[in-house]
């Protein structure tokens, strides 16, 4: 028999005792694998929307349902409007401190024929603009035409494609990079483009949206502080100088969100500590176990003409074995969960989520699976070096 | 020898059934709205179907005693369950918005409890093939 098979055929010979150990290295690999990259991916998404919004404050209607509808738009996706009127934007401009200003029209579609659901459309000023359209340019370089439309990465449409917005045919001129949050289900377009919708939806029947014209109203106003200045105090300015508006610091609209997110995170990589510790002491006792078992099988090898060091090298490679099996297997369990499933994990948590890039996702499954690999090196060194050190001779005549 | 053929047989036959029923009942896809069936729902029917004739083929792969019917099934139930992958998104469209059901859970489910299918009918049908080069 090849010398160099027998971990192999030890492992084989003993299925079930294989099986669990590979089943405790496969939880460690997923709980290590997956804890870091969902925390991974809460961070990612986070951090894109705060750079996606761009703005130091978002001026909304001084109403708490538009505070919720804002947040909800940006989180989760549910569409929402709130209106004010439009001649606030000019009042806001003149504040001290203010150095741009650009507004935003909420509009949700009835049932668009893409979705059972219904889809928040987004007018912006393409003139004003600076919290969108950095990110339109990506996908689009040129002015906006009647009945573009820009959409948002988790809509399944591509360049070209048309989509039917209250029996308008809207053409998909371009596609937004992934963002993770609720602006990635957003279609953005012109206010002449929402203009022809709302007179669309009247043809239809849906008159209540005439009443809040893109003439006279708009939903939001994103504000750009002058270099020099605090935010806080130009947040506290508008709030004093303009009746009937909300103006929010972006960091405070996502505060709640960063806490909830911290909060997980933490809880993640205690659960990673937590998991490594118990995996080592249950590797440990199980190698320990089984050294006892195999005092006999070792101390025959032994008269059988093994070095000390040929024993270690076996219990060595059985351990790594079962741990790089183990960590496989749990890598792909892991994948599953939160790759696969990642969509639905981001509307179950309902957090932004976006998934690290290939490069992040390598380095995450290597730490994992060198993490189960130090964890089994470590509990199966000691019993290595006890049966490689036992007196064989003692063994084999102490009998049953 | 003989048992883990079985246990191939059952697995298949397990997976088969988890599929049908998955996509008809755990995973499916959008539900009706407003009394209209969006797109993703025939792409629901078409793996419901499909799911359903696997399971016929791998309850015939664990009943049939012929061995080289055996690995004819096991290979045809491979291919067809790495064609099912394709219907969600590719053959039959879902609903364009990836935060729904239909994207979210349904397609990712047929994907995986398909490919997995697929791998164990395929290493069962290979190590037929196998059997068989050794016995000629």
């Amino acid at each position: 028999m090849n010398i160099r098979m027998l971990p192999l055929r030890n492992l084989l010979g003993r299925p079930f005792r294989t099986l669990a150990l590979l089943l405790i290295a496969a939880v460690m690999s997923a709980s290590v694998f997956g804890g870091m990259a969902a925390s991974a991916s809460l961070q990612n998404g986070l951090s894109s929307l705060e750079s996606r919004l761009g703005a130091d404050i978002i001026v909304l209607p001084d109403d708490a349902k538009a505070a919720v509808d804002l947040k909800n738009i940006l989180l989760q996706g549910t569409p929402g409007y709130f209106y004010m009127e439009r001649s606030v934007q000019e009042g806001i401009a003149a504040v001290e401190g203010v150095a741009q200003t650009s507004s935003q029209y909420y509009l949700v579609s009835a049932n668009a024929e893409c979705c059972t659901v219904q889809v928040q459309i987004i007018g912006f000023d393409e003139e004003t603009d600076f919290s969108v359209k950095p990110w339109l340019k990506q996908a689009y370089s040129g002015q906006l035409g009647e009945n573009e439309i820009i959409v948002g990465a988790a809509l399944s449409t591509q360049t070209g494609h048309s989509l039917k917005l209250y029996g308008v045919e809207c053409k998909v001129v371009g596609k937004l990079e992934a963002t993770g949050t609720g602006l990635d289900t957003a279609i953005y377009t012109t206010d002449n483009t929402v203009r022809t919708l709302i007179r669309a939806a009247e043809e239809k029947g849906i008159h209540v949206l005439s009443r809040q014209s893109p003439d006279d109203m708009l939903s939001s106003v994103y504000v750009k502080v002058q270099d020099g200045y605090d935010i806080g105090e130009v947040e506290a300015k508008i709030n004093l100088t303009l009746d009937g508006v909300q103006a929010v610091r972006t960091r405070s609209v996502l505060t709640g969100t960063a806490d909830k997110l911290a909060v997980i995170s933490g809880s993640i990589r205690l659960l990673i500590v937590v998991v490594w510790v118990l995996v080592v002491v249950i590797l440990t006792a199980s190698f320990s176990v089984m050294a006892s078992v195999r005092r006999r099988e070792f101390a025959v090898l032994r008269t059988l003409g093994f070095s000390r060091r040929q024993l270690v090298r076996i219990v060595m490679t059985e351990s790594s074995a079962i741990c790089f099996a183990g960590a496989a297997a749990g890598l792909l369990i892991a994948w599953i969960a939160v790759y696969a499933f990642g969509r639905q994990l981001e509307i179950r948590a309902g957090l932004p989520y976006l998934l690290p890039d290939v490069l992040h996702t390598v380095v995450y499954a290597l730490t994992a699976a060198a993490a189960v690999w130090a964890a089994g090196m470590l509990a199966s060194a000691y019993s290595a070096y006890g049966l490689s050190h036992t007196d064989a001779g003692n063994i084999l005549r102490e009998g049953d | 020898m003989k048992q883990r053929g079985n246990l191939a047989g059952l697995a298949e036959a397990a997976a088969a059934v988890f599929l049908t029923l998955g996509a008809s009942f755990m995973f499916r896809a959008c539900t009706v709205h407003d009394g209209t069936f969006m797109v993703c729902h025939w792409a629901q029917n078409a793996v419901v179907l499909i799911g359903a004739v696997l399971v016929i083929l791998s309850l015939l792969r664990l009943i049939i005693r012929g061995q080289e019917i055996r690995t004819g099934l096991a290979l045809s139930i491979s291919v067809v369950s790495a064609a099912t992958i394709l219907i969600p998104g590719r053959i039959v469209h879902l609903c364009m918005m990836e935060t729904m059901q239909c994207q979210a859970v349904f397609r990712p489910a047929v994907i995986i409890v398909s490919a997995l299918l697929a791998v164990i009918a395929g290493a069962d049908g290979i190590t037929g093939l196998l059997r068989f080069g050794k016995k000629t």
